[in-house]
């Protein structure tokens, strides 16, 4: 059975793959192109009888455009309605050819002509752009336009029908901006109801035309459940399901946004499991099912064995706590993870939540999967999460709902739009222009302007980061203020908290909390360049700082005793109690630097421990760093150390740990990567307690790799062996044939913790 | 930021022994129960021909050297109080002359010396083992004591059992049996589970394997059972030694008469050893070759059924 609903799935999404701008079947294009041309024709038309309209009701109306176009494509045995055939396969949310994203152009085109402001925008774009070329960031993102995720717990309580009932109450007090939010609001909603009708009708016409009971049977659970999603909370697992998948798919459709959360699944649905169980409604063997197809999309939307860089974001939460703080485990829990396991599936990752009160059995049963080589998952401590985002001024019963995704981006379910990547920071480049200035480089980072003691190195250097992160920051902000008309999201906001009661779009500010992410890459290595400078130069006194900068310049080369020195220091991450203390001191000084810089929708900046694959591409261009590393080798990702000197076990990063205040970080991701052997000897009850004592240690995500390095060896000579093999990289999960060479050899070269 | 794990759990009475270690190796999933860490003390009087731990073998700190990473820039020797040559330059020479003092380690520029063995006090020894202490307590596991043969540093071994007894900490103990029966009977109320080595059958090849006599060991063995001390056989599995109808047999026999028998490992073997001999300066290659674990599968299965005791490959 699931082959046919495989095949249904893989026979559509291969059509409308992204290929060289268009979708790859020409036929399928060009309808969808025909579709396409209606609606962008009915804004046309609606600009020119509203030329003054603001941008929600341009929004609105899309969606309304959307609703009356769509072709609904229905698959084989398959009870799920999310596919509204408006997007290429292969897309995050943040589609080129989707109506949405053309209206985002169009908008931004309307702006541009409106006020005089492109040369502006160019100018700025100028100013960031050289920050890139320096290699000081990656920041061109003018607005995290992914790592959204849905208010599902306010449509698993509400329904559309009941946030439509809190929007009009809500509207009685509006005038002006905000009444033109509530009409856009409603009018969206109402879309969103005809587009779930609109999949019913077309199942409703198939079931007409087709005999075979199986297929009938599906249809039969599509029309059915139409009729009450997504307008009523759902009160069936079938239901709970269809709204999860239906309200994402549709949304992201039609906002044009990523929306990386499919839901933290087993809090939500396992009540409606168990209801559904008590009443003799399902089977364990059907719910089984069920997600089985329900998952399976995401894989085949983005044809993994041949993407050399399979990046999907697509995340599902299991796990961790509820908003009462209850420890959330059940069969639905079990259910996912088993099934994720036996389809092979790589996606969606699954993003595992843990408490103190999380039980064995959970634990054991990720470790099961993990062990055995299946590596999709991230172990997100919970504590040290939802003390961070308290310490933002989150509410605890809002941070106990938070999730994460594209990779591992905390996000706050229904209460606003975490920006999970603002821009991310090469702080080892700092160091580096901040040591050695280069042409236009002190513009945005001033240079050393020698210091008799560490401390007022130290204090220089943070002077220098804060200089750095106040440029980006205004940059973005003010890029931000000039193009956040264009990306409304009416839809989308209504599922947040505040919204609806401010009346303003979520990117106006109206959401109960907007922070934006730092990402800093290199903590690692700037924290043991800290610790290098502050022996040799300062304690033992071996060379100067001009001696250090004479053999930074030289690559080391004939400053091959200073390098063994420097390579000695002690190194953040190897259980050192000095090189931790200065990681944490640092890391707390820029927490704080950041929470005082806000951004463009009143919210703070939180830094995250979190660099996707920038560990590689900034230090590219990254020359010899004080810390012993030559240039343009690895730097340290994420929240572990550097590959500098080896480390043979897990448990000496995980103490570290312990030394650093994890909080600091407001809730924003820090991730520790570890590879570990594929062993029969590390079994899931062993896994189970090297988590818990993660959690003792206050230890943030743990994201393992757990990997044969002789597969890894011989896949490269012998890919066809290893077809099935998924590593680990940075957030995201691949099949590692499918890799590049060069990925696949800085995941072999990762160190190994073999204990 | 969580408190220190162990900041309210100071630890007492702790003798100013010293002893001499040559590694401490965390989260160990496989010498005992749970997550270990695995404490291994140098000097050993057995000369095992697979040892895997040839830098255990004497009592004093030997020196490691990769000759491959070596780029003759001649810092080891000017720092040689011994006044020695290069790691490249007479080895044989440098090898007897060296007292193990360090200083090239430090010197060198390519990363090319070791020195295996380090005298530590139980303190040090303590403070690493008791930071492990949530590795134990999530996973029900503690230390080993290991070697080398811990028993040839008794006093030394006993202190640290005892130190980590009075911190509730599990303690196991990896030995050769190879010892006084006295001191091994002194400190068995310390430790909860011996890994006590079963290498061969019959005084002849123990001879001609280990070096040693097998009649101490067998007698130290039944000492602990009578005991009442829980027993795990280690056997090491060695293709063209000890992978023998024999052997299987003497195994059976010798698990018959001992009644706190726990377990029975095969441990097959593995040749981590040869690279390290190479370091020490002896010859690497021993001609030993691993096992094929189906075979070994196939003892551990039929040794499980006469027996009745849990037989594992490890």
């Amino acid at each position: 059975m699931l082959e046919m609903q495989r095949q249904s799935l893989n026979a559509y999404y291969q059509k409308t793959m992204l290929k060289d701008g268009c979708m790859a079947d020409k036929e399928t294009y060009e309808r969808f192109l025909s579709v396409r041309k209606k609606i962008m024709d009915g804004m046309d038309a609606y600009w020119k009888q509203n030329p003054s309209a603001p941008s929600v009701l341009l929004k609105s109306h899309l969606h309304t455009l959307m609703a009356e176009y769509f072709e609904p494509v229905i698959f084989d045995a398959n009870p799920f309605f999310f596919e509204m055939g408006l997007r290429e396969a292969n897309s995050w949310g943040l589609s080129d050819l989707s109506p949405a994203g053309c209206v985002r152009a169009y908008r931004e085109d309307i702006l541009h002509k409106e006020h005089p402001i492109l040369y502006k925008l160019e100018a700025m774009a100028d100013r960031i752009f050289d920050m890139e070329t320096l290699g000081l960031c990656q920041a061109q993102n003018t607005f995290d336009g992914d790592h959204h995720t849905l208010g599902y717990t306010q449509l698993f309580r509400y329904g559309i029908n009941g946030l439509m009932e809190q929007i009009q109450a809500s509207a009685m007090q509006a005038t002006g901006e905000e009444a033109a939010f509530c009409q856009a609001a409603l009018e969206s909603c109402r879309a969103l109801l005809a587009i779930a009708g609109k999949f019913g009708e077309a199942a409703a016409r198939r079931l007409q035309q087709v005999t075979d009971d199986t297929q009938r049977n599906y249809l039969q659970m599509m029309v059915d459940t139409t009729g009450r999603i997504p307008a009523q909370p759902p009160q069936t697992f079938l239901e709970g399901l269809s709204m999860l998948l239906f309200a994402r798919e549709a949304i992201a459709t039609l906002e044009g946004i990523g929306i990386s959360q499919l839901g933290h699944v087993d809090r939500l649905l396992g009540p409606l499991y168990a209801n559904d169980l008590t009443q003799g409604r399902i089977t364990r063997e059907m719910a089984a099912g069920l997600i089985g197809i329900w998952m399976l999309h995401t894989d085949i939307k983005f044809d993994l064995q041949n993407a050399s860089w399979p990046e999907t974001s697509t995340c599902i939460q299991l796990g961790g706590c509820d908003e009462r703080g209850e420890p959330v485990y059940n069969e639905v829990t079990k259910l996912f993870i088993e099934q994720h396991h036996r389809l092979k599936l790589v996606n969606p990752k699954l993003n595992c939540r843990y408490c103190a009160q999380s039980p064995a059995e959970y634990l054991e049963a990720a470790g099961s999967a993990i062990l055995s080589g299946h590596n999709n998952f991230v172990m997100i401590n919970d504590d040290i999460v939802i003390r961070g985002l308290m310490r933002s001024g989150v509410a605890e019963a809002d941070a106990r709902l938070y999730v994460s995704g594209g990779c591992q981006e905390t996000m706050i379910e229904g209460c606003g739009h975490t920006e999970g990547v603002g821009f991310y920071a090469s702080m080892p480049r700092v160091m580096d222009l901040f040591l050695r200035p280069q042409d236009g480089s002190t513009e945005f980072v001033p240079a050393f302007n020698g210091a008799d003691t560490f401390e007022e190195f130290n204090r220089q250097f943070l002077g220098a980061m804060d200089h750095f992160f106040s440029i980006v920051i205004d940059q973005r902000n003010m890029r931000q203020h000039i193009v956040k008309d264009s990306l409304v999201c009416p839809l989308f906001s209504v599922t947040q908290k505040g919204c609806i009661e401010t009346r303003m779009d979520y990117t106006s500010g109206g959401a109960l909390y907007n922070f934006s992410t730092i990402s800093l890459t290199g903590l690692g290595t700037v924290a043991d360049s800290l610790c290098a400078i502050k022996k040799l130069v300062y304690e033992d006194q071996i060379c100067s700082m001009e001696e250090l900068i004479a053999a930074l310049a030289a690559d080391w080369v004939g400053f091959e005793h200073l390098h063994r020195k420097a390579l000695h220091a002690p190194k953040y991450g190897h259980n050192q109690q000095e090189a931790d203390a200065i990681a944490n001191d640092f890391l707390c000084r820029i927490a704080e630097k950041l929470s005082q810089r806000k951004n463009e929708r009143g919210g703070m900046h939180i830094p995250s421990l979190f660099v996707y694959y920038h560990f590689e591409s900034f230090a590219r261009v990254l020359r010899a760093t004080p810390d012993g590393r030559k240039a343009y080798e690895l730097i340290s990702p994420g929240a572990a150390p550097s590959q500098l000197q080896t480390i043979r076990d897990v448990t000496e990063p995980i103490k570290s740990m312990k030394r650093l205040d994890f909080t600091a970080c407001g809730g924003g991701s820090c991730v520790l990567d570890v590879k570990l052997p594929l062993s029969n000897h590390l079994t899931p009850p062993l896994f189970a307690a090297l988590i818990r004592a993660c959690g003792e240690y206050g230890c943030p995500t743990l994201q393992p790799n757990v990997v044969s390095q002789e597969d890894l060896l011989d896949a490269r000579i012998h890919p066809d062996k290893h077809r099935q093999l998924i590593v680990r990289i940075c957030g995201l999960s691949a099949y590692f044939v499918a890799l590049t060479p060069q990925v696949q050899e800085e995941i072999i070269a990762r160190n190994l913790y073999e204990g | 930021m969580p408190e220190i794990c162990m900041k309210d759990e100071t630890i007492m009475s702790i003798p100013a022994q010293t002893g001499m270690v040559f590694d401490i190796q965390h989260f160990s999933v496989s010498d005992g129960p749970g997550i270990r860490t695995v404490v291994f003390l140098k000097g050993c009087p057995l000369r095992c021909r697979w040892c895997h731990n040839p830098e255990s073998y004497l009592a004093r700190p030997q020196m490691m050297a990769y000759a491959e990473r070596c780029i003759s820039c001649g810092a080891c020797t000017a720092a040689c109080p011994q006044g020695i040559g290069g790691i490249r330059a007479r080895e044989s020479l440098w090898r007897e002359k060296c007292v193990g003092c360090a200083k090239c380690v430090d010197a060198c520029n390519a990363g090319a010396l070791e020195i295996a063995g380090k005298r530590m006090s139980v303190e040090q020894v303590m403070r690493e083992i008791v930071e492990d202490r949530p590795f134990y307590r999530t996973s029900g596991g503690g230390i080993t004591l290991s070697g080398g043969e811990p028993m040839a540093q008794p006093q030394f071994a006993l202190a640290i059992a005892q130190a980590a007894k009075e911190q509730n900490i599990n303690v196991a103990m990896e030995t050769s049996g190879y010892c006084s029966g006295e001191s091994l009977m002194a400190i068995q109320p310390y430790v909860d589970l011996f890994l006590y080595d079963y290498k061969l059958t019959g005084d002849e090849a123990h001879r001609r394997y280990t070096g040693v006599d097998q009649q101490l060991i067998l007698e130290n063995l039944h000492r602990l059972d009578d005991s009442g001390a829980s027993i795990i056989l280690r056997c090491p599995m060695i293709p063209g030694v000890n992978i023998t109808e024999e052997h299987e047999s003497g195994i059976v026999r010798l698990a018959r008469t001992l009644r706190y028998l726990q377990q029975i490992h095969l441990e097959p073997y593995h040749n981590i050893g040869v690279s390290k001999r190479e370091r020490l300066g002896m010859v690497g290659d021993n001609g030993m070759e691993r096992p094929d674990r189906g075979l070994l599968g196939a003892m551990a299965q039929r040794i499980a059924a006469v027996t009745g005791i849990k037989t594992l490959i490890m």
